[in-house]
């Protein structure tokens, strides 16, 4: 699914994706006693669980983006990401969502920068930034 | 066998890797799987013609990969991770990638590195450059020595 970007503006929202977390390595094998990725350690430091690697939930908002510039996500896209709070567990259910946050005319086209995060849906943003790619050739 | 990870030891402007990584079909379905990602680019055909690697794979990790050829960075963790896409890659190519520890810091008694790399395709084309800030690990430096 590719958006039709001719019709954006700044400040309107992307189609967002809902997704249930899942890192393969959390679910099959087991981690050193100090690995974030440990139940019993990360709870020792505050956290509800073992931590989903960074890795894994960038390219969940990847696949948002290549949702939102299609092909040209490919060559011309950067993202930028942070990862904040109590991060993300096998299994959380989240929504992957962003809004436009600039139109940058320039000499490849007219770059559309979005603000993204990713949401869990039962409270917390655990991912924050910033996305952006050419959707259009110069005038 | 790696080298223990020390902020201490790390230095700013030492070089890691190169690391290779060959795109199979498998790591790609493998990847499309995990993430739920079963987009026809990745899988069937693109503009290019055959499919082409999901523009994320492998691009979280490569920070890691480069501390984790030299040193025992398995206590680490990603809290900024910043991508640029130059070009698709293929299915079928292998990858390598190259980068520097490029800074090196102490926030509120936490140590990080900063990672920059650069991914090349077979004929060494660029296809994407990388920046990531990682957390050594949950560990805080002593208070006397932040």
């Amino acid at each position: 699914m590719t958006v039709d970007l001719a019709g954006l503006r700044v400040g309107d929202a992307i189609p967002g994706t809902r997704k249930t977390i899942y890192q393969r390595a959390l679910a099959e094998s087991q981690f050193s006693k100090d690995s974030i990725h440990n139940d019993d350690y990360t709870r020792t430091k505050g956290y509800p669980g073992a931590l989903v690697s960074a890795y894994v939930l960038a390219g969940y908002m990847s696949e948002l983006m290549v949702n939102l510039f299609g092909w040209s996500w490919f060559s011309t896209g950067r993202i930028g990401l942070t990862f904040i709070g109590k991060g993300v567990q096998q299994g959380d259910p989240v929504i992957c969502g962003g809004r436009v946050k600039a139109l940058e005319d320039g000499p490849d086209g007219r770059r559309v920068v979005v603000e993204i995060w990713m949401d869990k849906e039962d409270g917390g943003r655990p991912v924050i930034g910033e996305a952006s790619a050419i959707w259009a050739p110069p005038a | 066998m790696a080298e223990v990870l020390s902020y201490d030891a790390l230095v700013v402007g030492e070089a890691l890797g190169p690391v290779q990584t060959r795109i199979t079909e498998k790591a790609v379905r493998a990847y499309c799987d995990d993430w739920d990602d079963p987009n026809p680019c990745y899988l069937e055909t693109s503009p290019l013609g055959g499919p082409v690697a999901p523009p994320a794979f492998m691009a979280g990790l490569t920070g890691f990969r480069l501390l984790g050829a030299k040193y025992d960075a398995r206590a680490t963790i990603g809290v900024k991770t910043e991508h640029e896409n130059l070009a698709p890659i293929p299915v079928g190519q292998t990858m390598t990638t190259s980068g520097v520890v490029a800074d090196k810091y102490v926030k509120r008694g936490l140590e990080y590195v900063v990672i920059t790399s650069t991914s090349t395709d077979e004929a060494g084309k660029a296809f994407r450059r990388s920046t990531d800030h990682i957390l050594l690990s949950l560990k805080r430096r002593p208070a006397d020595d932040r």
